[in-house]
């Protein structure tokens, strides 16, 4: 199961609404390399995974995601919440506001809902982290694009946190590919 | 959030985030004992820390136990991390 903390993993602050923002960090939110996907992705692959410090590693990475999902909402949420329409519709939010209001939402700045068909699991624990590994770094690609469109000091420094993380989680699952690769080669000796 | 609050909140993501960044380093580091040590010691500041927070600012999390005399159940009344 999980305990929620009410509290984010990293600190929040935004300089007032600026609906812009709010829908291209969607993309962090509910697109392709974006947090939903990878939480979902690494959870889901703990079931069939070999090697118990990789469970570990799965279970702390994919929970770690969740937290970065809900500072993204937040982001979102604080971007968003006093907006007027007018600055809604001039910084492109109007469509997103006609289908959802403010409420946050699963799909990516292009209002692409979010899909299962993003993430992928293969019962192949090289398959599996090499596609981690991939995602991370495409994740980390994302948060450069981002940080390009973002002159908020308060979001810059958010997804520089973000953008960390993922490089993190990339070394990490790297060690976690070299070791399943040494499990492989003992588990053929007898 | 007063700046007291938000002093001690700053403080529990700080050993927080030490945590979850010394933790997936020990998924792939089983035997580095020095970083388990550190481990250890920020985990002991964690539950000290909440505990204080739980009991001056309400629950943190949901095993907390419900603080003083009030009757209302105050999980849901304190803030959400998004609200402040």
């Amino acid at each position: 199961m999980w305990i929620y903390q009410k509290k984010l993993q990293y600190p929040v602050r935004v300089n007032g609404p600026n609906p812009f923002l709010a829908q291209l960090l969607s993309s962090a939110y509910g697109g392709a390399d974006g947090e939903l996907s990878a939480a979902l992705r690494y959870l889901n692959q703990r079931y069939t995974m070999p090697v118990n410090n990789i469970k570990g590693l799965l279970t702390d990475i994919g929970t770690e995601e969740l937290a970065h999902l809900e500072i993204i909402a937040t982001l979102i949420y604080k971007l968003s919440s006093d907006a007027n329409l007018q600055e809604i519709a001039e910084q492109g939010m109007a469509g997103h506001y006609i289908e959802h209001g403010l409420s946050t939402f699963y799909a990516d700045p292009n209002g692409v809902p979010w899909t299962a068909s993003y993430i992928q699991a293969k019962n192949d624990p090289i398959a599996d982290l090499t596609e981690n590994m991939a995602a991370e770094q495409k994740a980390r690609v994302s948060y450069n694009h981002l940080l390009e469109y973002t002159d908020d000091p308060g979001v810059i420094d958010a997804l520089r946190f973000l953008r960390e993380r993922e490089i993190v989680h990339f070394q990490r699952f790297g060690e976690a590919l070299e070791q399943i690769q040494e499990y492989y080669a003992c588990a053929r000796i007898f | 959030m007063t700046t007291e609050q938000k002093a001690l909140m700053l403080q529990l993501q700080q050993v927080g985030l030490s945590m979850d960044d010394l933790r997936i380093y020990l998924d792939t580091h089983l035997d580095d004992s020095f970083a388990i040590e550190r481990f250890n010691m920020a985990a002991s500041d964690y539950q000290e820390l909440m505990a204080e927070y739980g009991r001056l600012y309400g629950p943190l999390t949901q095993s907390c136990p419900q603080q003083g005399e009030t009757s209302e159940w105050s999980w849901g009344m304190t803030d959400f991390p998004w609200q402040y």
